[in-house]
């Protein structure tokens, strides 16, 4: 038996099989990820959310929360994609508004390289935990948003409401390299109640700011060897594929039924990182 | 010549006199990398000269230069 065994573990057949395997992991990782990438560009698109809130929480579902910091940075890497796009098209359509998005771009740059300082210092727990909070904060906001979107005329604002939002923008950068979010959930609601922008000025404007932090984000990543090029990689194209086949194919779906699917998933997912955060065991 | 011109110049100026010092022709994420700060320029600079609103074009660039000096920073391992 044991003359077989090593018979068998000399053998190349052996090399072939561990090759194998290695690869079938490899491509399962990636297509895994696409898919991860696909969906949060498919539910991106239809619930107004960015593409971080879906991937963090699903990737960390994946892979455990001692990978937070790696998923993180793989969120970001998407975001520098789909905000680039998202930038030209809003531009296209006259929606971007070049004085706000100029004024508030320092500020998120100088958050940015706080947060990506403070990914640094701070354990993987505590970002779990921080993590999940906000997305029970932002499913509040999904739930209770209303069903017409506001489309309030821009207004023109004042010194102390710039100053405001500077504080915001400051506040967005840093959540944004720390949670590997765009920012949107921050930087939206702000522009439109102290900025005096309608929603779709305000969206544009986001999207035009968050390039500069994922940019800032992604090589934090790779100077701190966490990020993870190939799972980042396969989960922006995935984004990229879902943002652009979203529209057509969420207005044959029933959006209701999948937004109520959406947040008990999301719901489970957030509390899940809490307790994995605090130490609980959550399957 | 307008502000943003110069501020133009001195970034592309900036992103290749990088990619000369060697860093960007050795590793492939960080020619990927320049690559999108390369776009973001051009695209700015595209959406700004067009608009002829100086003050903001330039507050801009200066962002623009202020994140590719912490890309730089994290490279060379200052911050």
């Amino acid at each position: 038996m044991i003359k077989c065994i090593d018979g068998f573990l000399a053998s190349d057949n052996v090399l072939r099989i561990c090759v194998f395997l290695l690869m079938v992991l490899f491509v399962i990782n990636e297509l895994m990820a696409l898919a991860i990438g696909v969906v949060a560009g498919l539910l991106g698109s239809m619930l107004g959310l960015g593409g971080g809130f879906i991937i963090v929480p699903m990737l960390t579902f994946i892979y455990g929360i001692d990978f937070i910091k790696q998923i993180v940075f793989v969120s970001l890497s998407s975001i520098v994609l789909t905000s680039l796009m998202s930038t030209v098209k809003y531009y296209r359509l006259g929606l971007l508004k070049e004085d706000l998005s100029a004024i508030l771009s320092i500020p998120t740059v100088i958050g940015a390289l706080l947060g990506s300082l403070a990914i640094r210092i701070l354990r993987p727990s505590i970002i779990s935990i921080i993590f999940g909070i906000l997305i029970l904060f932002a499913l509040t906001t999904l739930i209770f948003r209303k069903g017409s979107e506001r489309t309030s005329t821009t207004l023109a604002i004042g010194y102390a409401s710039k100053l405001i939002l500077i504080l915001i923008a400051i506040a967005a950068g840093f959540a944004s390299n720390l949670l590997g979010i765009g920012g949107g959930l921050i930087y939206v609601p702000a522009l439109v109640s102290i900025g005096g922008q309608s929603i779709k000025r305000a969206v544009a404007i986001s999207v035009s700011l968050m390039s500069y932090s994922a940019i800032i984000g992604i090589t934090n990543g790779y100077v701190s060897n966490l990020l993870m090029p190939s799972i980042a990689s396969s989960t922006a194209l995935g984004v990229a594929i879902g943002a652009y086949l979203g529209p057509n194919i969420t207005s044959r779906l029933r959006s209701e039924t999948l937004k109520i699917v959406f947040i008990a998933i999301a719901i489970y997912l957030s509390l899940r990182m809490i307790l994995r955060g605090l130490g609980y065991y959550v399957p | 010549m307008k502000p943003e011109y110069y501020v133009f110049i001195l970034m592309i100026a900036l992103v290749f006199m990088t990619s000369l010092m060697g860093d960007v022709s050795k590793d492939p994420f960080y020619l990927i990398l320049m690559s999108l700060g390369i776009i973001q320029i051009l695209l700015i600079a595209a959406l700004n000269i067009k608009k002829k609103r100086q003050f903001h074009g330039v507050l801009i660039f200066l962002s623009l230069a202020l994140v590719m000096f912490i890309v730089i920073s994290m490279f060379k391992g200052i911050i």
